[in-house]
């Protein structure tokens, strides 16, 4: 008798208690739908990483109706009663779940807010000898006179002397993973963001050290950012498959230029008004229309992932290389950007070419590549001019001085070497030798 | 309340069975545990009675000598400090006791990618076909396929992307412990919880700098499971363990991440840990994958049959063929069926031997025989028949592809005498293969050579080699690692460089080729884009720019009697030619998770063969006069339902050119193949382009690829159909020279016709019965027939009917 009353009491108990949609019903959805239906993939346009999505509906309308879970899209698609059936591709969601589902519904679909903070798991702390970050980006200042060096959450700037000037640009959210100084040396666009979460640029004002504005956007972390030559606009690049426009000014969105099928790892506007060029994973590289955000051409022919491009400073040629081992070379034939004939294509390393760079003067191209490897080309007939193998670890950036003699290679095991550009030997070459050894030793 | 009471009590025992076990023992015997993560699962295996086994790790109380250096928890040892100490595990009062030692637990972790990183990944999947070991990967990650590859597999979580996947810096940053662990959204679902053994190894590696590949990197040799083979008590529960052992000598508890299946679901299930669980009565290997190793524990119940044991002590043996197989029959409590009779016997080993059906002459002779030894003599009498000799270079001409299809006329009649003159002069098969292997010259006079002008392709050359004449395909590591098996790509393309030397030109007649040795040439590596070393599997590697000849070293390797694969593929297709089914099942499939239904008795049959020098007749000798082949296929009470295990003979279709045969003989009406003189029998045709609508029905293979399955043994509508309706049977039926018209020309009478007809297509005399009914029935057709005016002979039509019936009849399409 007495065990009868318990087991009444305690079903009443969990009726009276309506499940919650934090602690109960969303973590069914995080569990189960947000793969497809998170802020960044938003299937059909319905997100469910929080309340409001959820309650906002996708294409196919409304989600829910609450107090009512059996008319409700989102159950019916759960139970198979609408097309298609959810979770999509996958097996059917546990029945006590739906029942979650349905109760929460029924009682009202009522909503808190979910916790939007950052996902993270227990803090790791690196073991023992494990301090030294890649140097993922690197840029010169226009004139020469700063060196910007990015890598885990920060920006160093140094000067001709070697050594650190005006502050350490910090707080960025993850890797610096590009790196690009204003026409006019005033600002420096810092890009980067969590992979697989959003993606970041910190603009910096270099004189002092302040922070401008933080444009946060794209799905996933940016790889690469430009100014244009005007200085007005930023462009972002991400591996979420898009590129963006932004006001230089104050970091607003301008457009979104969407054409790659897959994630965008390099982006540049040309010398010229009017001309973007961008290269992705899906062995494309693209020139575009940067005021309609349409793209103009559309060059196929890399047989791999292309990893990096750049403008001839003459901006009618464009370089890029990739994951194929291979530098290609186009010549643009018309004013309008829609026409390109591939100049010379050469396979030049035995592993992915992670950087590619034309010297200033558009006389040379630098290539670094994953074969650890970097190597001097002749821009118009690619013949090889100067080769440098055994670098310490993958160099992951390249920036070339504006005076053309020196350029400066970041590795992933946060080396930092500035190479003659002829004789591709180290050097102090831009930097006085003592510099040259402050910056080594940093 | 007192059944109660006593059904409490029953319960209580149920788990140890009442009975005390005979002994103990610790699985996997002395333990060394090696670093502070290292965990021994172990098996506390008891011996019962009837050589059973049963599984008490979980009644086990566990003591350790000292208990500050090891615990036991829950049948996992674990390590609490350096030093050496003994466990000492008791159940029921018997106990046993091994050592252990722990080393290196104040070491701190710094898991190894290679040993520790990949086979987390590839257990959880992450590097299957399905997810990122796809070929274009996923989401644009992408890792080689179960881990093959571990330099590529580095590079793409620690560099690609500018370290996109790792962060070693702030590891708790890493999308290689976000995702799987479903902190961010993760398409391939949740792989590991948050602070999982897999979590603790993945997140420590990143914590020490995400280490690449190091050459002091202990290499994995071989794996061991535990236990390798028992015979279980019915639903019971089985642990098993597997162990890696590397090349530093250690050795170490891989069971979690190990890949487990069972090729018997219906005897036994297994689960991701290695629980097994007894199913059904039989036999089921466990089979275990861990980076490309490949090991099998086999696992069986008896059939809940009491048999006496003096069936099996009484049963005849006749050579170490029965005393293998009965030792299996009375393992799974099987009764093995009766010998068959005379008649039967003398059919069978006919159509098993030389495709051919006795004579009703031979058959009367043979049951008159009074001889005890008549079927020894028998058997010796078919080894030295002309259709012996048809038959198995019918057999072998399907294995080496010898068709018109890709070689011209002369081309395939030089291959094919060739094949024949090797069975008549019983050429050893280790010769025989060498010969293919290793001729030059030309090829009209060196038949043979035929081989080489088929596989022109090196790789195809190299993928026939050992699917032909070991029954491995190694066709998968052409692109990668076989999944599922050890060999590795390099192992493929060292194997393809042993005949990538051999060059060919156009002989002087037409169709012919110069097969010769070329100086150079060499197949690259795809990956690395050059040629590696010639080597055998598992062989002996040549140098790259060596002069020995690398066909010579392949021959020498390939028919050793030390390839364990060479010998032992042939044995195989050879039992299988009599008994119905391979020992390892299918025939070509001799792949190491491929187990034998019978180990000890493929080995026995492989040595003997070895031993007599690769004499294929005496292996034919020694299977027809076992026992074993010479059983009734008739079932009994205890083995309806084995199909595996040689308790009876296997009921089977004549396969397609022996029943068109079969046919022929029976209504004495030769098959006419365009292009062939007639009287040429189904078995002698040199090649399988010969149109015939009958030998296709019936699954001739064509020929095309070395694959058992080319051969189709099922029985079809469409041969039914055939057979019934279709016109190679119906016209034989009907001809003006076949065996009716000579039955009446010659004046028999229908008893006479009836005894014959039964002897020439079933081997025996028809029953009494038989006789009376078919008579009659023969009588009243007669008298029907007679009354149309249309029929040439009133006794005609009734008398093909008769053998109509009899030739679409099981008793004879079939063998039995």
């Amino acid at each position: 008798m007495t065990r009868w009353l318990i087991a009444f009491l305690l079903t009443a108990t969990l009726s009276a208690a309506d499940p919650s949609f934090r602690t109960d019903v969303f973590p069914i959805f995080r569990d189960n739908c947000l793969a497809c239906h998170s802020a960044q993939t938003k299937m059909g346009q319905l997100v469910m990483e929080d309340y409001d999505g959820l309650m906002q509906g996708g294409n196919n309308g409304p989600a829910l109706v609450a107090g009512d879970a059996e008319s409700s899209l989102l159950v019916r698609m759960l139970e198979g009663r609408a097309q298609p059936k959810m979770p999509f591709g996958g097996g059917d969601l546990a029945a006590k779940n739906i029942a979650t589902i349905r109760a929460w519904i029924d009682a009202g679909a009522k909503g808190e807010a979910v916790t939007s903070a950052t996902p993270s798991l227990p803090n790791i702390a690196p073991r023992g000898s494990v301090s030294a970050t890649p140097i993922s980006a690197l840029a010169f200042s226009p004139d020469g006179a700063r060196l910007a060096v990015g890598d885990y959450r920060r920006v160093r700037l140094f000067d001709a002397e070697g050594e650190l000037i005006a502050k350490v640009f910090e707080d960025h959210a993850d890797l610096v993973r590009s790196l690009a100084f204003s026409p006019d040396g005033k600002l420096l666009a810092a890009a980067g963001g969590a992979p697989a979460q959003f993606g970041e640029v910190k603009v910096w004002d270099v004189e002092s050290g302040q922070l401008r504005y933080t444009i946060k956007g794209h799905n996933d972390c940016i790889y690469s950012v430009d100014f244009s030559p005007d200085g007005k606009q930023i462009v972002s690049a991400s591996y979420d498959r898009m590129i963006e426009l932004w006001s230089a000014g104050t970091g607003e969105h301008i457009r979104t230029l969407k054409d790659h099928v897959d994630a965008v790892y390099a982006v540049e506007f040309g010398t010229r008004p009017g001309q973007l060029l961008s290269g992705g994973a899906d062995r494309s590289v693209k020139l575009w229309n940067p005021e309609t955000g349409k793209p103009s051409l559309t060059l196929s022919e890399p047989m791999a992932g292309v990893l990096s491009v750049a403008f001839h400073p003459d901006g009618r040629h464009i370089a890029a290389a990739g994951a194929d081992k291979t530098i290609r070379t186009w010549r643009i034939t018309n004013h309008e950007n829609t026409a390109a004939d591939l100049v010379k294509a050469m396979t030049g390393h035995e592993g992915a070419i992670l950087k590619i760079a034309y010297s200033p003067d558009g006389t040379t191209i630098v290539s670094a590549s994953s074969d650890r490897s970097l190597k001097v080309w002749d821009a118009v007939t690619l013949a090889e001019k100067a080769v440098l193998t055994d670098q310490s670890d993958w160099p992951q950036a390249l920036a070339f001085h504006p005076d053309g003699k020196t350029f400066v290679v970041g590795g992933h095991d946060g080396s930092l070497t500035t190479y003659d550009a002829v004789s591709l030997r180290p050097t102090a070459g831009w930097m006085r030798p003592k510099s040259a050894r402050n910056l080594a030793g940093r | 309340m007192i059944k109660q009471i006593f059904g409490t009590a029953l319960l209580l025992v149920a788990p140890c069975l009442g009975a005390r076990p005979a002994s103990i023992e610790i699985l996997p015997g002395d333990i060394v545990l090696s670093g502070p993560a290292s965990s021994q699962q172990l098996i506390v295996q008891a011996r019962l009675a009837e050589g059973r086994e049963q599984d008490l790790t979980s009644q086990a109380s566990f003591r350790s000598a000292n208990p500050k250096i090891i615990k036991a928890e829950g049948g996992v040892l674990l390590p609490l400090a350096d030093g050496s100490t003994k466990l000492t595990a008791e159940v029921e009062g018997v106990s046993a006791t091994i050592n252990v030692t722990v080393r290196q637990f104040g070491q701190p972790l710094v898991p190894s990618f290679l040993n520790d990183v990949q086979p987390v990944l590839t257990k959880g999947g992450c590097n299957s076909g399905a997810c990122h070991g796809s070929e274009a990967g996923k989401n644009g990650f992408k890792l080689s396929l179960r881990g093959y590859d571990s330099e590529f597999d580095h590079a793409m979580l620690t560099r690609t992307a500018v370290g996109r996947r790792v962060t070693p810096w702030d590891p708790s940053k890493s999308l290689l412990l976000l995702k799987p662990t479903l902190t961010i959204p993760h398409g391939g679902g949740r792989r590991f919880a948050v602070d999982s053994p897999d979590f603790r190894i993945i997140a420590e590696w990143i914590a020490n700098g995400a280490p690449a590949l190091d050459n002091s990197d202990a290499r994995i040799e071989s794996l061991s499971v535990f236990p390798e083979e028992a015979w279980l008590t019915p639903e019971a529960d089985q642990q098993v363990v597997v162990q890696a052992n590397y090349s530093d000598g250690s050795s170490r508890d891989v069971t979690r991440w190990a890949k487990l299946s069972s090729t018997n679901s219906g005897v036994a299930t297994v689960d991701d840990l290695g629980r097994v669980k007894m199913q059904g009565p039989g036999e089921a290997a466990i089979t275990v994958w861990y980076s490309s190793k490949v090991k099998f524990a086999r696992l069986g119940v008896a059939f809940d049959h009491e048999i006496d044991p003096s069936i099996y002590s009484n049963a005849p043996r006749n050579n170490y063929i029965d005393d293998r197989v009965l030792e299996k029959l009375q393992a799974l409590h099987v009764t093995p069926s009766e010998n068959a009779d005379d008649n039967t016997f003398l059919r069978r080993a006919y159509l098993d031997a030389m495709g051919a059906l006795p004579s009703p002459a031979e058959v009367e002779r043979f049951a008159v025989d009074p001889a005890p030894n008549k079927r020894e003599r028998l058997i010796e009498a078919i080894l030295g028949r002309e259709e012996f000799v048809d038959y198995w270079a019918y057999k072998w001409s399907d294995l080496l592809l010898v068709s018109s299809r890709d070689l011209n006329k002369s081309a395939m009649w030089s291959y094919y005498r060739w094949v024949r003159e090797s069975v008549e002069k019983n050429t050893p098969w280790d010769q025989l293969v060498r010969q293919v292997l290793t001729s030059s010259g030309n090829s009209s006079i060196h038949g043979e050579l035929n081989y080489y002008q088929l596989h022109r392709n090196t790789i195809e050359l190299a993928e026939n080699v050992t699917q032909a004449f070991m029954g491995i395909r190694i066709t998968c590591a052409r692109c990668h690692n076989h999944p599922l098996e050890k060999w590795t790509q390099n192992d493929y393309y060292q194997f393809a460089n042993l005949v990538s030397r051999v060059a060919q030109k156009n002989g002087t007649g037409a169709g012919d080729v110069v097969v010769y040795r070329s100086p150079s040439g060499g197949i690259n590596h795809p990956k690395l884009g050059k040629p590696l070393p010639p080597r055998p599997l598992d062989g002996a590697e040549l140098a790259l720019d060596g002069t020995a000849d690398r066909r010579q070293h392949l021959a020498d390797w390939l028919t050793s009697a030390e390839n364990p694969y060479f010998a032992r593929a042939v044995v195989n297709k050879i039992w299988e030619n009599f008994m119905g089914r391979g020992i390892v099942h299918p025939v070509d499939d001799m792949r190491a998770s491929n187990p034998a239904s019978n180990e000890k008795l493929l080995t026995a049959l492989t040595a003997d063969f070895i031993e007599h020098k690769f004499d294929v007749k005496h292996l034919i000798r020694r299977i027809m006069l076992s026992a074993t082949y010479q059983r009734s296929s008739r079932s009994n009470e205890t083995n309806a339902d084995d199909e595996m295990y040689y308790s009876r003979y296997i009921v089977r279709r004549l396969p397609a050119e022996v029943a068109l045969d079969a046919v022929s003989q029976v209504t004495r009406v030769p098959t006419r193949f365009s292009g062939y003189p007639e009287g040429t029998r189904a078995l002698q045709l040199p090649d399988t382009q010969v149109t015939s609508y009958f030998l296709t029905v019936f699954g001739r293979p064509p020929r095309i690829n070395v694959d058992a399955a080319e051969r189709e043994h099922a029985p079809t509508i469409k041969q039914a159909l055939h057979v019934i309706n279709g016109d190679t049977l119906n016209n034989m039926l009907r001809d003006q020279e076949g065996a009716i018209e000579m039955f009446l020309k010659l004046g028999l009478s229908n008893g006479k016709i009836l005894e014959h007809l039964y002897l020439s297509a079933l081997s025996r005399y028809p029953t009494n019965a038989e006789r009376k009914t078919l008579a009659a029935a023969l009588d009243e057709a007669e008298k029907e027939t007679a009354a149309d005016a249309l029929e040439r002979d009133p006794r005609r039509k009734p008398l093909e009917d008769l053998m109509w019936a009899m030739l679409t009849g099981k008793e004879f399409l079939f063998n039995h």
